[in-house]
């Protein structure tokens, strides 16, 4: 897109597809972070490029994670019309297989499988037993170049990479081909600005699960989640959609 | 109409203020993801519309760039209002044809009307720089100029949102647009079409064709079209 139209002398913002991690500090706090991950990983059933996908667990975690495997595992799925629904179907049947083939990789790739999304493909659903559903899903001891860790989901995979500290956990994020999003959960607000100020990410949140810009910010993404120099909307988009002129004048 | 042949309708385009059926295209099914149960079908754009969108896109420019933009932004204001109103439809459109829940939705569909809230500040952002007496008895001030032709290419997962990160900017600076959605979610594009229509846009500064790969080419090559927006995929983003 971006090289087609600019070969064509066009001017372009072309934002693309992001793996965005989420990096849980041993001080985060517990049931505020799990409902923030929850969120992130598992809203919009993970179809959107500010989807938290992997789960950075940085030392001692266990506590977070427990707490968030026993709401993975009662996430309430269904027609997204229905009242109470925390998860609809993916959007069409194909996309859907897209998805089950990255578990399928993941296995294989020697991912441990905590929450198979595949069991809860075709339970009743509230009587939407044709719709194109799967469970949340969570893998543990994701190892960095497994393609689960690397490449975009797009749909309700969670994996989680375990690392010493906060270190490790910049560098591992920093390895990414991608840059949209990142987020940290902590109490301490040295590694949060730490974090923040040291990762290669364009859109950061502290202890906020989805850091999308409100519309007068950037929507800021880096690396290969952006292809152009002007984002989208915020003042930015002023810039993307006007040109300048200077004029210079003098009165005889 | 028996209850099991309800409401299949046919999506049209919208172009030069006009709704338009494609007559003897292949009509591509839209499902409810949550039930499978076809809602809709939808033409696919070939150069040939992409081309009439254009011009016509083009036509409108030239008139609407003259408008002053406190009076662009008006159409914007009109814009947010109905978008309140039809908050809760839209939401139930998208849902219908995303799979996301309404609850999801209604909160996309939020977040676009905040886009048209700081679109409608335009004047303010439009606003360039000056200074008086650069050099001896000569003053020197940057102005902001429309592009002409805008065009934008969006995803499926947010069909009411994302487009407006780019169309209400677009617009409210003084250009035109063609919109040229997910093909898998044409409902949601075709009912903010119809209110921004209601809003009192000008025929021609937005239009709105679904389609795939040929709209797509057409689009990135027409030589009216000044600038692209796209959402999508890092592979078809590069």
């Amino acid at each position: 897109m971006y090289q087609t139209a600019a070969a064509h002398g066009k001017r372009v913002q072309a934002l693309g597809g992001a793996k965005n991690h989420l990096v849980v500090m041993p001080d985060a706090h517990v049931e505020k972070s799990v409902e923030a991950i929850m969120g992130s990983a598992f809203g919009a059933a993970g179809e959107r490029c500010l989807a938290g996908s992997v789960l950075v667990a940085v030392g001692e975690s266990r506590p977070l994670l427990d707490a968030l495997l026993r709401k993975v595992r009662n996430l309430r799925i269904g027609d997204g019309a229905a009242p109470g629904t925390e998860m609809g179907p993916l959007v069409t049947a194909e996309h859907r297989a897209r998805v089950l083939g990255y578990i399928e990789k993941g296995v294989a790739e020697g991912a441990q499988l905590l929450v198979d999304g595949r069991e809860r493909m075709r339970s009743d659903h509230g009587g939407c037993s044709a719709g194109y559903f799967m469970g949340p899903t969570v893998f543990d001891g994701v190892a960095p170049d497994m393609t689960i860790a690397r490449e975009e989901i797009f749909g309700p995979v969670l994996s989680v990479i375990r690392v010493k500290d906060l270190d490790e956990a910049i560098a591992l994020v920093n390895g990414s081909a991608f840059g949209n999003t990142t987020s940290i959960f902590t109490s301490d607000g040295k590694s949060a600005r730490e974090y923040a100020s040291r990762i290669e990410v364009g859109m950061v949140g502290v202890n906020v699960g989805v850091a999308a810009p409100m519309a007068f910010f950037p929507f800021s993404g880096w690396k290969n989640s952006f292809y152009g120099d002007l984002h989208a909307h915020g003042r930015d988009a002023v810039s993307f959609y006007t040109e300048q002129k200077v004029i210079m004048s003098r009165w005889f | 109409m028996t209850a099991t042949e309800t409401a299949v309708r046919t999506v049209k385009f919208y172009t030069n203020g006009n709704w338009e059926d494609a007559p003897g295209r292949t009509l591509h099914p839209i499902a409810n993801p949550a039930t499978g149960q076809v809602i809709a079908q939808v033409p696919y754009a070939i150069a040939d519309d992409v081309d009439r969108a254009a011009r016509a896109a083009h036509a409108a420019f030239l008139k609407w760039r003259e408008v002053p933009v406190v009076e662009r932004v008006q159409v914007f204001y009109r814009y947010k209002d109905l978008l309140e109103k039809h908050a809760g439809e839209i939401a139930r459109i998208l849902s219908a044809e995303n799979g996301k829940t309404v609850d999801d939705a209604t909160g996309s569909v939020r977040r676009a009307i905040q886009m048209v809230e700081v679109a409608c500040g335009m004047p303010s952002l439009m606003m360039g720089q000056s200074l008086e007496n650069v050099s001896k008895g000569i003053d020197c001030q940057t102005i902001r100029q429309p592009l002409g032709v805008c065009a934008g290419i969006t995803p499926f997962n947010f069909p009411a949102m994302v487009p407006m990160w780019m169309f209400p900017f677009a617009i409210a600076c003084g250009n035109t647009f063609i919109l040229k959605p997910s093909e898998k979610v044409p409902l949601t594009p075709t009912r903010t079409a119809e209110l921004l229509h209601d809003a009192g846009l000008p025929a021609g500064a937005y239009n709105l064709l679904h389609g795939t790969r040929e709209a797509v080419d057409a689009l990135l090559a027409h030589p009216l079209v000044r600038a692209i927006s796209f959402v999508g995929s890092s592979s078809v983003a590069k």
